[in-house]
């Protein structure tokens, strides 16, 4: 049974690798907050039933801050797709790794 | 160099303590004993302290007299205290932050890993005009944005001019759109080098 940190982590792990550019989730030096199975994402309280996510990403050589935009929207109507609006605070996107699309 | 202060602190913070540690436990050992056997007195005894007494007994005593000892007690007791100070540098100054912040508000922040912002700028410099092969480093700046510090290697009989105003141009994708500034300079790259 997973609780809503986890479950928005996998509601905006899914969301962000739907997102055209986003070439995966690069988990950067150092333990997530997670654990190995959502490796790329920190959810971090910001208080009651609040979460602010923390996506690091690996993307395509694309124009960095619509895709930023981008994802956060399609995690933003994910969220509220799974009825997780209201838990849904801050995200912040890191972009670790940037490569050329194979 | 922070750096290297930051690890120097990092091995004294490790060792100074577990050396402490074993020499307390030594004298706390030792104190449990009394007489000529197992006791303080035999602890001094094993690790020499009295015939290190005789060998410095001299020197102490000319310490604390004028003179040229007194000096070098001196200019060791302030290079002892430079020396802490750079171990309390090394622990205290933040390390220069590996994340360049593209934009910042309320929904969240958004920001690149300053090897990643590297490596897109190399890729864009080396398809300038006669550049052989580029190196990028991105320093990012205290709020927001950063600075990408360029050097184009290129080739021997390319005007430097024109392949700086080539670099900078082919580094507008990021320069434009993210709030980045780069300074380029030019250097003639090796013998036989060519473009790729």
């Amino acid at each position: 049974m997973q609780g809503p940190r986890d479950r928005l982590a996998q509601t905006a792990l899914d969301a962000a690798l739907g997102v055209k550019g986003v070439a995966g989730f690069a988990a950067p030096p150092g333990l997530s907050s997670l654990g190995p199975l959502f490796a790329g994402i920190d959810v971090v309280a910001e208080g009651r039933e609040r979460y602010g996510l923390t996506l690091h990403l690996a993307a395509h050589l694309v124009p960095l801050l619509p895709l930023a935009d981008e994802v956060r929207d399609a995690v933003a109507a994910a969220a509220r797709h799974d009825g997780l609006a209201g838990e849904l605070g801050r995200v912040d996107v890191r972009f670790e790794a940037l490569e050329a699309e194979r | 160099m922070i750096l290297l202060l930051r690890a120097l602190a990092r091995v004294v913070a490790v060792l100074l303590p577990a050396a402490l540690a074993l020499a307390g436990l030594a004298v706390a050992i030792a104190s449990v004993g009394s007489g000529d056997g197992f006791s303080l007195p035999w602890l001094a005894e094993l690790i020499g302290l009295p015939s290190l007494e005789r060998t410095v007994g001299d020197w102490l005593a000319s310490l604390e007299a004028d003179g040229p000892v007194a000096v070098v007690a001196a200019l060791c007791g302030a290079g002892a205290v430079l020396l802490g100070l750079a171990l309390l540098a090394g622990v205290l100054v933040p390390r220069r932050e590996r994340l360049v912040t593209l934009h910042s508000g309320g929904e969240g922040e958004i920001a690149a890993r300053r090897r990643a912002l590297g490596h897109v700028g190399e890729a864009l410099v080396k398809d300038a005009g006669n550049v052989t092969h580029a190196r990028v480093k991105v320093r990012p700046k205290r709020r927001r944005g950063g600075r990408l510090r360029v050097t184009a290697h290129r080739t021997r009989p390319a005007d430097p001019d024109s392949v700086r105003s080539a670099a900078t141009a082919a580094l507008e994708p990021l320069t434009e759109k993210l709030p980045l500034r780069a300074k380029v300079r030019t250097r003639r790259g090796e013998r036989g080098a060519r473009v790729q």
